[in-house]
C-alpha cells in the first residue's frame, strides 16, 4: 500500500492545489464577510495538508511487509476495461440508436466479453434484457426512453 | 399525543400502495442481504430513480425497508457460508458458522431473525418517543449549532472508517468540495463547474452514488473470484430450544440497548453496534472460551444490535435532517430528490412521511420474520446464483436508472466517472462512504459556517460561546485530537533511531 499511498497522496495534493487556485477566482472575502471562494479555499488547503501527510507517511517503514498489488496490475485487468468500454459506448449511442438497440448491443457485449458465454446465450440475454427493461421502465414505470432510429 | 400520531402513521402505512412498497422493500432487502457483494447502499441508489414515480412516503418506506431488511438477510449468508452477506453480519460468521458446522444452523438462523425482530421493534419505540422531542429541540438550532453538529458527524464517521482514518478524512473533504460545485447560495454565481453547464445546479447526487457504490463495486467484484461454499445442512428445526432461549435472552436485550444508543450517535448505526455487542457478550460471559466455537450468544447479541442500530439511526435523520451514516445519507438524498426539505420541521410539515415511515417499520419487521423464518430455505437457493449472471443485470439497472432520472445522457458519464473513482478509491484503500456524507452535507455546512461568521463579526468564538455548539465542537475536536495523538505516537515508534 505504501507505494500506492505515495501516488495517491501526490495526486491529491495536486487536486487540492488546483482547488485553491480555482477558489481564488471567486471573491474570498474576509472572516467577517466570507465570499464564495472562502470555504473552498479552506477545504483546498485542508486537502493539500492532509494529502501531504499521507505522502510523507508513505516513506515511513511499512508495518506489514506483505507486498501489495501494484497499481499497474490494475491497468491490465481486461474485465474492468470491458465494463468501462460498455459504459462509454452506452452513453454515446443511447440517444442516437435508441434504447432497445443500444441496450441489446451493450448487454450482449458484456455477456460475451466479461465472463464469456455461448453466443446464442448472449444474444438471447441481450434481447431479454432490452425488452425486459423496456417493459419495466417505459411501459410500467412511464420513464421516457429514447426511441432513436427505431421510433418516430 | 404520541398514540394518536402512531394511529395516524398506521393509517398511512397500511394503504395498499404503501404496504406494497414496504413489502417490496423488505423483500429486496433480504435478497441483497443474502447476496454477498451487493449492499444496501448500492441497492438503494440503484432504485432511487425508480422511486421518482412513487409518492415520497412510499419511496422512503421502500428504501428504509431495504436497509433493515438487509440486516435480516445478511445473517443467513454468514451462518451458512462463513461469508458476511452484509458488512454488519461480520461478527455473526464467528459463532454462527460454527453452530452450523455443529448441525445447529437452524437455531442460529432462528435466533438471528428473532433477535433482529425484538431489537428492531424495541428500538422503534425509542425512535417514536425520542424523535419528536429532539426535533422540537432542534428547532432552536442556529447556524453555529448546525455547523457543530455536522462537524461532529463528519469527524465520527471518518474515525469509524474500517481502513485508514486519514484517508477517510481526505475523502470527506473531497465530498464537501464536490458539494461546493454549483450555484453559490449567497451570490448566485456558479462555482467550480469546470465550464460544464449541467453542473450549474450542482453535481447530481444519483449518478455519484450509483457510480461509487453501484459501478465501483461491480468493477471491484468482477476482478475478484468470489467463491461460495454453501454448507450442505438440513434445516429441520429452526425454532430455538428452551436452552437456546435462556442463553440468548439477555444478549438480545443487551444487544438492543447497545444497538439503539450506538445508532443514535452521528456516525454510528448498524455496523459498529455489532462489534460492540459481540465484545460486551464475550466480556461478561461466564464461559468466554466458547465464543468463536458456536456460542449462541455471539449470534443473538450482534444480530439484534445491528437491527436496533439500523432503526435508531433514523432518529438523527428524521429529527435533525443530519444523516448519521451513508445509508441514511442516501435516504436524505432521496428525500431531497422528492422535494422534501429534511430537518426539524419534517415531522410537522410532512407528518405523513415521518409517522408513516416509522410505523411501516413495525409492519416491515413483522413481514421480515415471516420472510426469514419459514422461508429461509428459499433464500439459501439465492446463494447459488453466480455473480457472473448478477452483475450484468445490476450494471444495466444502473445505466437505465441513472438515465431515467433526468433523461440526460450526461448523467451516464457522471456515473461512469464516479464508478472509476470508486474503483480506484477501493484499490488505493479509500472508502467512498465519507465522500457521500460530505457531499450531501456540504451546502448546509458551508452556509451555516458563513452565516455564523457573519453573526459573530468574523469571530470563530461563536462556535464555543453557545453551550450546545460548544459541547458538540469540543467532542469533535477531541475525537480529532485523539487521532493526532495516535499518529504522533506511531510516528515516534516507527521513526528511525
Amino acid at each position: 500500500m505504501k507505494a500506492d499511498d505515495r501516488v495517491s497522496g501526490f495526486l491529491l495534493m495536486i487536486l487540492g492545489g488546483a482547488t485553491c487556485l480555482e477558489a481564488t477566482r471567486y471573491r474570498i472575502g474576509s472572516m467577517t464577510t466570507p465570499g464564495a471562494g472562502f470555504f473552498p479555499l479552506l477545504l483546498g488547503l485542508f486537502v493539500v495538508s492532509l494529502s501531504f501527510a499521507l505522502f510523507m507517511k508513505s516513506f515511513s517503514p511499512p508495518k506489514d511487509p506483505r507486498p501489495s498489488e501494484s497499481l499497474w496490475m490494475v491497468l491490465t485487468r481486461k474485465k474492468v476495461w470491458y465494463i468501462v468500454l460498455a459504459l462509454i459506448v452506452y452513453g454515446l449511442l443511447l440517444d442516437r440508436l435508441g434504447f432497445l438497440l443500444t441496450t441489446f448491443a451493450v448487454f450482449t457485449f458484456i455477456l460475451r466479453a466479461v465472463e464469456p458465454q455461448k453466443w446464442w446465450l448472449c444474444i438471447l440475454g441481450g434481447i431479454a434484457a432490452s425488452v425486459g427493461c423496456y417493459v419495466l421502465f417505459y411501459l410500467a414505470l412511464g420513464v421516457q426512453l429514447p426511441h432513436g432510429i427505431l421510433g418516430p | 399525543m404520541v398514540l394518536e400520531q402512531v394511529l395516524y402513521g398506521f393509517q398511512v402505512a397500511a394503504t395498499p400502495a404503501n404496504l406494497m412498497a414496504c413489502f417490496i422493500g423488505v423483500l429486496l432487502g433480504t435478497f441483497i442481504g443474502v447476496l454477498p457483494g451487493l449492499g444496501p447502499v448500492a441497492t438503494i441508489s440503484i432504485l432511487l430513480p425508480i422511486t421518482l414515480k412513487m409518492t415520497p412516503v412510499a419511496a422512503i418506506i421502500m428504501l428504509a425497508g431495504i436497509y433493515y431488511g438487509a440486516q435480516y438477510g445478511g445473517s443467513t449468508t454468514s451462518i451458512l457460508v462463513n461469508l458476511p452477506g452484509e458488512a454488519t453480519s461480520v461478527m455473526t460468521t464467528l459463532d454462527g458458522y460454527q453452530m452450523a458446522l455443529q448441525g445447529r444452523a437452524g437455531p442460529a438462523l432462528g435466533i438471528a431473525a428473532i433477535g433482529s425482530f425484538i431489537g428492531g421493534t424495541i428500538a422503534l419505540v425509542g425512535v417514536m418517543f425520542l424523535s419528536a422531542p429532539l426535533a422540537t429541540f432542534a428547532l432552536r438550532f442556529g447556524p453555529p449549532e448546525f455547523f457543530a453538529l455536522i462537524f461532529l458527524a463528519l469527524t465520527i464517521v471518518t474515525s469509524l472508517a474500517v481502513r485508514s482514518t486519514l484517508k477517510a478524512i481526505i475523502v470527506a473533504a473531497l465530498g464537501l468540495l464536490a458539494g461546493v460545485v454549483g450555484m453559490d447560495m449567497d451570490t448566485g454565481m456558479p462555482r467550480f463547474t469546470m465550464g460544464i453547464r449541467t453542473f450549474n445546479d450542482g453535481i447530481d447526487l444519483v449518478p455519484v452514488i450509483m457510480g461509487l457504490f453501484g459501478v465501483g463495486e461491480i468493477l471491484s467484484n468482477v476482478d475478484e473470484k468470489m467463491k461460495i461454499d454453501l454448507l450442505n445442512v438440513k434445516l429441520e428445526r429452526i425454532w430455538p430450544s428452551m436452552r437456546d432461549w435462556v442463553e440468548s435472552r439477555m444478549p438480545i436485550l443487551r444487544g438492543t440497548a447497545v444497538g439503539f444508543f450506538l445508532g443514535l450517535i452521528p456516525g454510528g448505526g448498524a455496523l459498529i453496534s455489532t462489534f460492540a455487542s459481540y465484545a460486551v457478550e464475550k466480556r461478561i460471559s461466564r464461559h468466554p472460551e466458547k465464543f468463536g466455537h458456536g456460542a449462541i450468544e455471539g449470534v443473538a447479541g450482534p444480530e439484534t444490535a445491528n437491527n436496533a442500530g439500523a432503526q435508531a439511526s433514523f432518529i438523527p435523520l428524521l429529527a435533525f435532517g443530519i444523516p448519521s451514516n451513508v445509508v441514511t445519507a442516501v435516504m436524505l438524498g432521496a428525500l431531497m430528490i422528492h422535494g422534501v426539505e429534511p430537518g426539524p420541521l419534517l415531522m410537522t410539515q410532512h407528518a405523513d412521511i415521518f409517522w408513516g415511515v416509522i410505523t411501516s417499520m413495525y409492519i416491515g419487521n413483522a413481514m421480515l420474520v415471516v420472510l426469514n423464518l419459514p422461508l429461509v430455505g428459499v433464500w439459501v437457493q439465492i446463494l447459488k446464483i453466480p455473480y457472473r449472471y448478477l452483475f450484468p443485470i445490476i450494471l444495466l439497472f444502473c445505466m437505465v436508472g441513472v438515465y431515467s432520472t433526468n433523461n440526460n445522457v450526461f448523467d451516464i458519464f457522471t456515473m461512469f466517472f464516479f464508478g472509476i473513482a470508486g474503483y480506484l478509491m477501493n484499490k488505493f484503500g479509500f472508502e467512498p462512504a465519507p465522500f457521500v456524507m460530505g457531499m450531501i452535507l456540504s451546502s448546509l455546512f458551508e452556509n451555516s459556517f458563513r452565516q455564523s461568521l457573519v453573526l459573530s463579526d468574523g469571530s470563530l468564538g461563536i462556535f464555543f460561546s453557545r453551550p450546545l455548539s460548544a459541547v458538540l465542537m469540543t467532542v469533535g475536536l477531541l475525537v480529532l485530537a485523539s487521532h493526532l495523538l495516535t499518529w504522533f505516537r506511531k510516528l515516534m515508534a516507527t521513526s528511525p533511531e
